[in-house]
């Protein structure tokens, strides 16, 4: 039964890492930047679903609609405004502008909201729903149903419209996608954008579950790489067999070994992944291996 | 290459002069007293080291409003130690550069060495009224006094507590009491976790598991189910706020129901905790420095406190940390008061010579320092408990304003 | 020795000079740090910048150094003079070590792997207490003597650095005018490129690792000595590694002074911010950050080569006016 409970619990918080990969997940893929201000993409969202709460009274699955428009918007700027002028730099240039966005955001946050922990309260907060003895949180189980139901616009979305298949394209090979006449840059910046929305939605999922302050990215930001990684960089659908796979060991690592030694296990694992399979398990082609940042 | 030959001269000229044009460095004998502060109010311990700060601040405020010390006002002289790192680098700023050579900190235990070590280095004072690992004051360095009550003392609240108070509650012998402890794996949570270890294994109680984390985990679940496994009466907890939130909410989404949830300062005491959480706080037991809720004759100039920190922050104060501050920050003031001097050695001297009665301060503490150690014996931790969204404090009895209250 | 060593040599004596001509602590204690910064960043260089390999995780190295010459101090005694050998020694197995499985990895995996050692070198030590303490960190007690390697003067701290920071320079150097340089370089630009023109690639990159990483424990022992007290996360974080990334990236990677001028430059702007601004929290860090992007941006390749452009811009300016005159000399017989 405890094994059964901490499996359950481990795909439940595998749903949220999920989430939160996946537009990191789209960002590496067809982009291919490390984006080290995903997690404060991350916060912003959630800053955000606290003031729809706190001045609009609204619910964080209410506003998520607006949060995911909005995250969208802020996309789009960063791509074109941030990214895109550096697309042909070195690789160091990408990796510093990216993690001087996070710093420049988490003391923007700071300056703002304070250090404080700030949370809203729905009055299905700590609900859960008991299955034969087994315990689901109502939060969490909401937002692994958005993941299911992401993955299956997502794979929808790259699979059956022009627009799709083109991001699938650079994310391929986007020297060939160009050739072909599919505009790169604009693919970036849909790409970006898509990537941003995505975790304006993991955001507004989250809120009910943590609490948000300045430094929460930090706390996300890596276990979104390992995950990614994992899965396979570019492969839309191994960040979410990736994030359920972080999620089970996580979980099944605390309650073997030690909660201590968790991250531990999760980087070790990691480690061994990318020796063995350094495109990682789920992903299926060559493409993502070249990836020259 | 006759320019080039220039160039390197003009560089060493300038270093030179650089080197002999900073010799000017305010001393003493001008009309402040100046007093360096050593605090986090940046990364991810500014929340409750900003609190701690604001407690200085306004004890500052009070003794200048009523003309400061003997005639002199006190000028604080700021500096944002994020880390051990910072702090080292801006305790020697303070100390070298602005000719300050009292200075106080720090709410975390890594910034206290790291500051306490400069001090004592350049013949400084260094005060914490914060930071809690038992080391500070081991190291029997005479530059370090602290005046807040260290990690051993709240195990001893802890222990005393089971001891004089659950295990009649709960009807077991002190030796059948299944005790487990949670701590986050910071320094703060390792030193109070092992210390309530220890004084456990004294008293003949038995300590069931040791679960630790690490603070910057966003899921507890694998502690949960450990503890549910384990069974126990009664769980020490030392959390900070994000894994004080997260202990509550997830154990109720695993559903388990801790019998006993004792936490111990930090993440616990905070409303941020309260809001977060709601109902589930009710009924959360914790060990901290004084809180608000308390009987105020047995601490005297509380109201006044409170009064200025709202005049002053326009809200209600986060924690009791603002007020250990406070306090530790007026038994600073009146040490340099009494030695009539800024001059580190008259001042331990005029501090070491302090006696305060307990309940006769605003956080209820007495001081009376160790010569050897500088640290203040007649503090204490006290028992709060979260009871209809206030944190009460329900334990000693003389500073109690509420029973204890025990879910059936 | 040619003309052009004379400047950097004039540097170091000049800087060597420094401690005679001043007390300051404070000033002191920041160019001590910006030697330590300069000397790790240097020794990142020469696998991050001459080689390419974008690694994130050095703060290992140097917190490595750090614990295994404190740990032998405390426990056995043994003065940190020998426990630096051993620091080294210890720092370039696990470089080795870390190396074999990594270098397997290119572009952002290499960097990503190189994050994750780390990462389980840091929780590992956290969890580890028995040996290591955990995150109440490690503490020397203030005992001045040459033996334990503390000294009561901040000059003797200095000198040592200055010293280390020479030593590192001349290895640098050394390896930039060899073929081991151009080796390096030649795998920076395209690693298949140069494992067909018959470099042996894995030899090379694992020799600027072993230097790299045994520089960048003996800078940590160094840290250990000078602060006396250091945990985890002051010497194992991500922030320590990026730190030292970013200072010879900025200063100029793969050039011999690159790293240094970019710790001359790093490390003073975040005590100027960071005493800017102590009344609005998180100011120093914003402002900070909008630099950071701002300068990677507009120097890519570091802020060095801009400097030498202008610096021979200069330079040739005198030498073409000189020309010119010898013609108008020619001309006018």
């Amino acid at each position: 039964m405890m094994i059964l409970q901490t499996l359950i619990s481990g795909i439940l918080l595998g749903g949220i890492y999920a989430l939160i990969s996946m537009g990191l997940n789209m960002i590496l893929g067809v982009v291919r930047i490390i984006n080290f201000a995903h997690g404060e993409f991350l916060m912003i969202a959630m800053y955000l679903s606290y003031i729809f709460y706190a001045w609009g009274g609204m619910d964080p699955y209410v506003s998520a609609i607006f949060i995911v428009i909005i995250l969208f918007v802020l996309g789009l700027i960063t791509q074109k405004g941030l990214i895109e002028p550096i697309l042909d730099k070195p690789a160091s240039t990408k990796i510093f502008a990216t993690l001087g966005l996070s710093i420049v955001l988490q003391n923007l946050a700071l300056m703002i909201f304070d250090a404080n922990y700030l949370s809203v309260t729905t009055p299905y907060q700590s609900s859960v729903v008991n299955l034969l003895g087994i315990a689901i949180s109502v939060p969490r189980l909401v937002s692994f149903g958005v993941v299911i139901a992401i993955v299956i616009l997502l794979y929808l979305f790259l699979q059956k419209t022009m627009v799709g298949r083109a991001i699938r394209a650079v994310s391929m090979q986007r020297q060939a996608a160009y050739l072909v006449g599919v505009n790169v840059k604009r693919i970036y910046l849909l790409a970006f954008g898509i990537g941003t929305a995505l975790v304006g939605l993991a955001g507004s999922m989250l809120m009910p579950i943590y609490s948000v302050y300045p430094t929460l990215g930090a706390s996300f930001v890596l276990i979104a790489f390992v995950v990614v990684v994992l899965g396979g960089m570019g492969n839309m659908f191994g960040a979410f067999y990736g994030g359920l796979m972080i999620g089970v060991i996580e979980s099944l690592a605390g309650v073997i070994f030690s909660p201590g030694l968790k991250e531990v296990i999760y980087f070790i694992i990691f480690i061994l992944v990318l020796l063995i399979k350094p495109t990682g398990i789920f992903s299926k082609g060559k493409g993502s291996e070249a990836v020259g940042l | 290459m006759k320019k080039k030959w220039m160039l390197v001269v003009v560089i060493c000229v300038a270093m030179v002069l650089a080197a002999c044009g900073d010799e000017t460095s305010a001393g003493e004998g001008s009309e402040e007293i100046k007093i360096g502060t050593v605090f986090p109010l940046t990364g991810s311990l500014a929340l409750l080291g900003g609190e701690s700060f604001r407690g200085v601040e306004l004890a500052v405020k009070e003794v200048n409003a009523n003309g400061g010390i003997d005639g002199k006002q006190v000028k604080l002289v700021n500096s944002d130690a994020v880390d051990a790192d910072a702090a080292q680098s801006e305790a020697t700023r303070l100390i070298n550069k602005e000719g300050i050579n009292l200075l106080v900190g720090s709410f975390s235990s890594g910034i206290s060495y790291a500051a306490s070590e400069v001090a004592e280095r350049n013949g400084a004072q260094y005060w914490e009224l914060g930071a809690v690992a038992d080391n500070v004051t081991d190291r029997n360095y005479q530059s370090i006094i602290r005046v807040n009550p260290p990690a051993s003392y709240f195990s001893v609240t802890h222990i005393n507590f089971i001891k004089n108070v659950v295990a009649e509650q709960i009807g077991k012998e002190l030796k059948d009491i299944k005790v487990a402890i949670t701590h986050e794996d910071s320094a703060y949570g390792t030193t109070i976790a092992k210390e309530a270890e220890k004084l456990a294994k004294e008293e003949g109680i038995d300590i069931v598991t040791t679960q630790s984390y690490s603070s910057t985990s966003n899921d507890l679940s694998s502690v949960i189910l450990n503890l549910k496994k384990a069974q126990p009466d009664l769980v020490i907890a030392v959390s900070y706020i994000n894994d004080a939130i997260l202990l509550s909410k997830q154990s109720e989404e695993l559903g388990y129901k801790i019998p006993i949830l004792v936490g111990s300062g930090g993440g616990h005491t905070l409303t941020d905790y309260q809001k977060s959480v709601g109902d589930l706080a009710n009924g959360v037991f914790n060990i901290d420095f004084p809180q608000y809720e308390i009987n105020t004759d047995f601490t005297p100039g509380l109201e006044e406190f409170m009064k200025l920190y709202e005049e002053q922050y326009g809200e209600k104060p986060q924690s009791g940390h603002s007020l250990s501050n406070y306090m530790g920050m007026k038994v600073m003031i009146q040490a340099i008061d009494d030695a009539g001097s800024v001059d580190v050695e008259k001042v331990r001297e005029a501090a070491m010579n302090i006696k305060i009665e307990k309940g006769t301060t605003a956080t209820g503490w007495g001081v009376e320092f160790d010569s050897e150690s500088g640290q203040n014996t007649a503090g204490e931790a006290y028992l709060t408990q979260w009871i209809d969204g206030e944190l009460l404090t329900v334990w000693p009895e003389e500073v109690s304003i509420h029973e204890p209250v025990f879910k059936k | 020795m040619s003309k052009k060593h004379i400047f950097p040599i004039l540097l170091a004596i000049c800087a060597a000079l420094y401690p005679v001509l001043s007390d300051d602590r404070y000033i002191m204690n920041i160019l001590i740090m910006i030697l330590l910064y300069a000397t790790i960043a240097s020794g990142w260089n020469i696998l991050g910048g001459y080689g390419g390999q974008l690694s994130l995780g050095h703060a290992l190295f140097f917190g490595l150094g750090a614990y295994t010459s404190t740990l032998l101090y405390l426990n056995f005694g043994l003065s940190p003079w020998v426990g630096m050998i051993i620091a080294v020694i210890v720092c370039i197995i696990a470089g080795m070590l870390i190396g074999i499985p990594t270098f397997k990895l290119r572009g952002p995996y290499f960097t990503l792997g190189t994050i994750a050692f780390a990462e389980v070198i840091r929780h590992v030590t956290l969890y580890w207490r028995d040996l290591t303490n955990g995150s109440m960190g490690l503490n020397i007690k203030y005992e001045p003597s040459f033996a334990a390697m503390i000294f009561k003067e901040y000059e003797y701290y200095y000198w040592l650095i200055l010293g280390l920071l020479v030593l590192t320079t001349l290895l640098v150097h050394w390896i930039d005018r060899n073929k081991m340089g151009y080796y390096l370089k030649a795998i920076r630009e395209d690693e298949d490129a140069a494992e067909t023109l018959g470099i042996n690639t894995s030899k090379y990159k694992m020799l600027a690792m072993m230097i790299s990483t045994g520089i960048t424990g003996l800078a940590g022992v160094f840290y250990a000595q000078f602060n006396l007290f250091f945990e985890p996360e002051s010497v194992f974080h991500m922030n320590i590694s990026t730190e030292i990334a970013l200072i010879a990236i900025i200063g100029g990677a793969g050039t011999v002074y690159g790293p240094i001028l970019g710790a001359f430059i790093i490390i003073p702007l975040n005590e100027i911010l960071r005493a800017s601004f102590p009344d609005i929290h998180g100011m120093n860090y914003f402002v900070y950050g909008i630099l950071l992007i701002v300068i990677v941006i507009l120097t890519p390749n570091g802020l060095l080569p801009i400097i030498t452009k202008w610096w021979d811009k200069i330079f040739r300016k005198k030498v073409s006016k000189t020309k010119g005159v010898t013609k108008y000399d020619l001309e006018s017989q």
